[in-house]
Parts: C-alpha cells; structure tokens; sequence
C-alpha cells in the first residue's frame, strides 16, 4: 500500500515551545489510522499542519502525493476533515448547508448525501447553531463524506458524545466511507479499537510508535507470575511492573510467546504459575502514557 | 467567478437583516438630505456605522485570521471568496449609497446625466476611503469587537494626525509639515490615499492568499504609517508643482508689479504677539484676468546679511470676497518673526525677499438668473435660488465648480464670489451629501442676479524684492496708531500749526 500521508522529519514549535520533535510515520492508503496520545501529545497540531492550517517549523507533511503547503483547492476536493474544534456557518440548516457545499466538490454525490442524512436522522431544516453536540457532529460528517473523500481526517469526532451517536458516527464510516483512508485522533481508544486498522502514539510531540493494530495488540500483553523475582536483570521491555505480596504484574511489550517464557523462567526461576493475558488498546494505551511513551 | 458568485449568494443569504437595515438608513439618508437637513449628520453617522459593521459581518462570514474556521478545509478559492466580499461590499454598501446620491440629485433637480462623473467618483472615493479600508480591516481580525477597537484606535489616530498638522501649520519650526493652501490639498490628500489603497489592496491579497495574519498586521500599521507620513510631510511646494504642472495656459510674471501696502489696510492677526503684518499688493494683472495668491514665503534681509525665513504663509485676503479692482490683487501675509530678529532690525530697513504662489482666472461666463424660491440653472452645474435670510444661495452637485463664482444681485449691487474653492480636477468630492452650496450677499429689493464664473488658467510663482522696509510699520502697534482717529482738536491758540497738520 502506498501512503496518502507522509510526515517527513516534522517539527513544530510555538516560540520556543516546542509542539512536535521530528516526527516520521505514514499513513497507508486504505488503512483507517488512529492517532492517539495524552493531551498536549500535538495530535491536533499534526493534523492541522497535514490540513495546511498551520506551518510546519521544520520538516514537513507529504499529503496525498504533495507537501501540505501546496495544497490547494483542487486537493481539498478530495480530503473530508471533521474536528470537535471546528467551527460551522450555524445559521445555515442542515439542507442548506449540503446545498452550499455541492457546487465545491466535482464528486458530490447526491444519492449518499441523502442517504447520510436519512440514516443520521437529521432535521433539514433546523439551523444548525440549534443542533445538540451529537446532531452537530453528524451533519459535519454528512458534509465531509457525501463527496466520497480519499482522505478523511478526523480530529477527536467523538469527544462529548453518547454511545449510540458514537456508533452511528463508526456505522457510517464504516458503510460510506469504504475506499477512503480514514485519519483518525481520538481518546476514544474503545471505539478506535474496534475499527482501526493502523496505530500510531505521540507523547509530547515524539513519536512513540506508528504500527498495524493486529501488531500492536500481539505484541502487549498483561503477565502475571506467582513468586518472587531474583536479582536477575529486569528486561526493558517489562514494563509497569507491580509486586505484590507473592504475585508479581508486568506488561510484556515486545511479546513473543517462546522469548517471553524463557524470560520469565530467567527471572522467577522454572516453574512458577503464569497468566498470560491479552490487552485491549485502553490499556496498552495508560501502560505507555505512564511509561512516558518508551515502549 | 462562478465559485464567487456562489459565495455571494451564500452572504447574502445570511445577512439580508443586515443588508435591509443597511438599505433603510441609505433611504433615510437620501431622505434626511433632501427634506429635513436638519437630521441628515444623524443619517450620515448612522450610515458610516451601518457601512463598516455590514463590512466587517461580511467579511466574518469567513474570517482569515484563526485556525478553526469552517472554510479553511473546504476548497475554497482565495480570489473567489476576496472576490465574492468585494462584489458584496459593492452590491450592498455601494450601490445603496450610490442610490440614495442618485435620489438626491434627481430631488435637487439636478441633471442625472451630467452629475454621472461626479457619482461614479464619489463612488470610486467610497470604496478607497472608506469600504477598502474596512475589508482590510476586517480580514485582520477575527470578530466584530477587535474590528471596532482597531478602527476606533484607527480613527483616534486619523484625529491626532490632523491636529497635529494644525498645530504644525502655526509652528515656525515645522516647516516642513505643513499642509498648503486648501485649494491644492487634494495634491497631498490624494497621495494619501493612493497609499493607503496600495498598502489596503496589499494587505487583502497577503490575508486572502496566505493567511498570515501577523505579517498582514506589520503590513495594515506600516501602510497606515506611511499613509500619516505622506498626509504630514507631503512638502506644499511639492503640491504647487504638481498643481502648476495642470495649468492650461502660461503667464508672464513679469509684468507684475509687487508692494506693500499701507499697514491700515492690514488685517488684525488672530495671534497679535509679535506678529508682523505685511498687506502685500500685487498689480499689473493683465486685463481680463484675475489674480489669486495661494501662498507665500517671505525672507528678511537684514542690512548686515542676517535672513529670516517665514515659510510657508497662507495669506488672508484683503477684499472680503468683493473685488473693487481687479488689475490689483491685496493679500495679507501675517508673519511671526522670530523676536531676537524683530528686536535688532525692527526698527532699521530690511528687504523683503517675497516669493508668491499665484493663480490667475479668466475665461469669464455670465448668465443672468430670476432670484426666487425655486433653483434655476445658472453656470457650469449650479443651480441657484433664494435662501434663508433672502440670501442668493447657489448648489453644486459633488464639489464647488473648480471655477472663481460671483454673483451680483440687482442692477446696482457689489459683484462678490467664493473665494473657498479646490483647483482638483476630479469631479467629486468624499461625502454621502452631494450637495455643495455657497451664499451671496444679496439685496433685498434684487430680482434678479449675475452669476459669472471664470475658470483657473494658470499656476504660477513669481519673486520679488521690495528693500527699504521697516518692519516697525507693521507690527499690530502701527496698525493701531493708523487706525487711531486723529484727536480732537482743541482750543488752545499757542499751537495753531498741529491742527493745520
């Protein structure tokens, strides 16, 4: 798969605060990629720069083929961008706001716009400054999806919503937005989980890790031994490690069934009983952002 | 143009509120101006306000500044959206106004066709001084109250500017700031203004096309800067060059004679304390012309080679408006000099070295109009009637005709004319009112009037030397012993002789 988004060695920096440090990952075409990472992990920052919102200091954001600086119009045909942050012409109603936005884009197409919007259940002719956070939200992904986009970018889409807006919001991506990449930033890792096809971790502005999801979840796991560890070396990539009376808990993230046994026998000796249990990405997640993002 | 369009609409859509209030307040204007003057500065005011918040809404509707404005992923064309508020500025603030001029003129009873160059710059003026300057700022901020506060601070400074050029203007040292005869002020304010248009059109294109809004600020505040610069500094002689350059016709000073008149013929300064008034005679005016003098520098040369130099000095006329003679041509040139100066020559012969900015009129026209109630074409677009107070009051549409007017009214009454003019050449003036007038003293038996106007033909400076003069004579003390009236005579018979005197 070739990438539709590529960051180059990209910094940025607000004064002397440094924001992103570096970074170097990218995005496969058809993947549905989540970017997650605590706040202030410069998440939003990376987006905007990939949407040309903001200058990189250094370094720079390959989008579809071409730096993000040089994207023009003609580009913007075919990204779809849904922010929590972003604001909307609220005076406009929901029919309006679909009619308005026709004529900018060549592949509009008619039959899904109406089909979004029967499926979001959205009232057309009510202004869209009287919408709840959820309706609000639906209607900019009915705007951002209607012309079939070959990128999507989403920035936190489902902060502040109910469950069941939040699996109308995955139902349709996952129904309408088939053969576009989806570029997703969340701190919802429940719902990225269920659908995302590829992972990348920030933490204060370096990159943690950018890897495939079914990766990701095999090599983390939650381990725990009945004993006591010896004095052998602790291997690094053990990590959050808990001791409690006779029962020892790790995180294992670089699991590989046969090493990760025949580290264990090192430290606790042969013999002891091990659990050996699969992590959800919630926890892969909080077991990085403690570890201060060095898996 | 077909994405402007699309814009358009869009706007237009969300602010007919704004765009029906902006409506009202021009009918009220066109209005006001025509049957109840006396609330047509309200309508004004109220329409500047309505302007520039219309202005600002518009532009809002997408604003630059900022990173989480709907537009900035959406694929927006930079030309198309400055494109789409600059057709709305022009649909929706322009053409109202151009209306309700359109109203007034018509209800003045103005010819339509002939006020079309006045109205179309009156219209081009609007959108410089005005709309650009708005759209401008409004690009560079992000909501309606940043956008008020930068143009109230704009405003603040626009007044500070011009008292500043007042202050400078009275300022010996300052010689270099000062603005010139009113008449040819349209030579520094239109250099302003080219600036500010140039900087104003710059600063849209950087916003519109790059969003950088913190370069577009450094840009607005320099251009604003400059704009004062040119507006303060712009040298008056610089503005009689340009102004000499449009004559039509040549002159030759020579034949022109220059003297100083008695100091009882001068008038009283409006800062009498140290003030030197020399009432200056110009004659020799070729028949069939008419003199103005628009400025003059004065040098003192002391017997001993010490100089004093005026500067700039914008005479005051010695005629009141009513030429008795015109072959001769009085003008007043009251003078600070510099006390230590004024102390050691005052009371010795010094020789004034005087250079004067002149403008000579000609190419008479008369017509002889009824005085009455009801406006009746006169000359070159006037329009004249019977005013308050049985005064002979004459209309203008956009601007005064660049043209000296008289009038004289009854078969026997004092010709006098309107000696406030601009030698611009363009066809408008900056205002919502088009409506320019003047009054005339009339007699109040008169029935009719003699309206005669002669146009400006040449520009020009001549230089002279008058030696031998002691300033003593004119200071504001020798004025008043020239006007004191002679005393009474008495009745003591030891001096016969001085009554003889």
């Amino acid at each position: 798969m070739s990438g539709v988004f590529r960051a180059v060695e990209l910094s940025k920096s607000y004064g002397k605060v440094p924001v992103l440090n570096a970074l170097d990952f990218e995005v496969p075409e058809g993947s549905v990629f989540g970017l997650i990472g605590p706040n202030g992990a410069g998440k939003t920052t990376t987006i905007k720069i990939m949407m040309n919102i903001l200058q990189p200091t250094s370094g720079h954001v390959e989008v579809l083929g071409m730096d993000s600086r040089q994207l023009g119009p003609d580009d913007l045909t075919k990204i779809g961008y849904v922010s929590e942050n972003q604001e909307m012409p609220g005076w406009m109603t929901v029919k309006y706001l679909m009619d308005y936005l026709k004529p900018f884009y060549p592949t509009w197409d008619d039959a899904l716009a109406a089909r979004l919007l029967r499926d979001f259940e959205l009232p057309l002719d009510r202004e869209i400054n009287k919408f709840s956070r959820g309706m609000w939200m639906k209607a900019s992904l009915a705007s951002s999806l209607a012309y079939r986009p070959r990128l999507l970018v989403l920035d936190e889409p489902f902060t502040g919503l109910d469950p069941l807006v939040r699996e109308d919001l995955i139902n349709s991506l996952v129904n309408s937005a088939s053969g576009t990449t989806i570029f997703l930033s969340s701190h919802d890792l429940g719902e990225i989980e269920t659908f995302a096809s590829h992972i990348c971790y920030l933490d204060s502005g370096r990159l943690g890790f950018s890897e495939e999801m079914a990766s990701l979840t095999a090599r983390f796991r939650q381990v725990e031994v009945t004993g006591v560890a010896t004095d052998t070396e602790w291997p690094r990539e053990w990590l959050r490690r808990e001791d409690t009376p006779g029962v020892v808990r790790f995180v294992e993230s670089r699991f590989n069934d046969e090493r990760t046994k025949s580290n264990i026998a090192k430290v606790f000796g042969e013999g002891r009983p091990v659990s050996i249990q699969p992590m959800p990405l919630r926890a892969i997640f909080v077991t990085l952002a403690r570890h201060a993002g060095k898996p | 143009m077909r994405q402007a369009i699309h814009i358009f609409k869009k706007d237009a859509r969300a602010l007919w509120l704004e765009v029906l209030l902006l409506l009202a307040l021009a009918a009220l204007l066109g209005w006001t101006e025509t049957h109840f003057a006396g609330a047509a500065g309200v309508a004004e005011l109220l329409v500047i306000l309505a302007v520039n918040y219309v202005i600002a809404r518009v532009v809002h509707a997408e604003v630059i500044p900022g990173h989480n404005q709907f537009w900035l992923t959406r694929p927006y064309r930079w030309k198309s959206l400055l494109g789409a508020k600059l057709l709305f500025v022009l649909v929706f603030v322009n053409i109202p106004i151009f209306a309700a001029q359109c109203y007034m003129i018509v209800a003045e009873g103005f010819s339509f066709t002939q006020s079309l160059p006045g109205l179309i710059w009156s219209q081009v003026l609007m959108v410089v001084c005005v709309s650009l300057p708005a759209t401008c700022l409004a690009s560079l901020t992000a909501g309606l109250m940043p956008f008020l506060l930068s143009e109230f601070i704009m405003v603040g400074a626009a007044f500070i500017s011009d008292a500043m050029l007042v202050r400078a203007s009275r300022s010996s040292f300052l010689g270099a700031l000062q603005a010139g005869p009113g008449a040819i002020e349209w030579v520094r304010d239109s250099l302003g203004l080219v600036v500010v248009t140039c900087f104003a059109l710059f600063v849209l294109r950087l916003q519109y096309k790059t969003r950088q809004t913190e370069i577009g600020t450094r840009w607005a505040i320099g251009g604003a800067v400059v704009a004062a610069i040119v507006f303060l500094c712009t040298p008056w002689t610089l503005a009689m060059g340009v102004q000499s350059a449009l004559s039509k016709q040549a002159f030759d000073g020579s034949s022109l004679n220059v003297g100083l008149e008695s100091v009882s013929k001068s008038v009283f300064p409006p800062n009498p304390v140290g003030a030197v008034s020399l009432p200056i005679a110009v004659k020799g005016t070729p028949a069939s012309q008419e003199l103005e003098v628009d400025a003059l520098s004065i040098t003192l040369v002391a017997a001993d080679g010490q100089t004093w130099n005026s500067g700039y000095v914008a005479p005051i006329e010695l005629e009141g408006g009513a030429k008795s003679d015109p072959a001769e041509t009085l003008a007043d040139g009251i003078l600070h000099v510099d006390p230590a100066f004024l102390n050691s020559e005052g009371a010795r012969p010094v020789t004034v070295h005087a250079k004067l900015y002149l403008t000579s009129f000609g190419d008479p026209h008369s017509v002889t109009v009824p005085i009455q109630p009801q406006p009746v074409n006169a000359l070159d677009g006037l329009r004249c009637a019977v005013g308050f107070f049985h005064q002979f009051s004459c209309q203008s549409i956009f601007r005064w005709p660049r043209r000296r007017v008289y009038a004289k009214t009854g078969e026997d009454g004092v010709e006098s004319y309107i000696r406030t003019i601009s030698y611009s050449p363009f066809p408008a003036t900056l205002g919502f009112n088009p409506i320019e007038g003047h009054s005339f003293p009339t007699r109040p038996d008169a029935t009719q009037a003699t309206v005669t106007t002669k146009a400006p033909l040449s520009y020009f400076q001549i230089e002279r030397e008058i030696p031998g003069v002691s300033l003593a004579d004119f200071t504001i003390d020798a004025k008043r012993r020239a006007l004191r009236p002679p005393p009474l005579p008495t009745s003591s018979p030891s001096e016969p002789a001085r009554r003889d005197r």
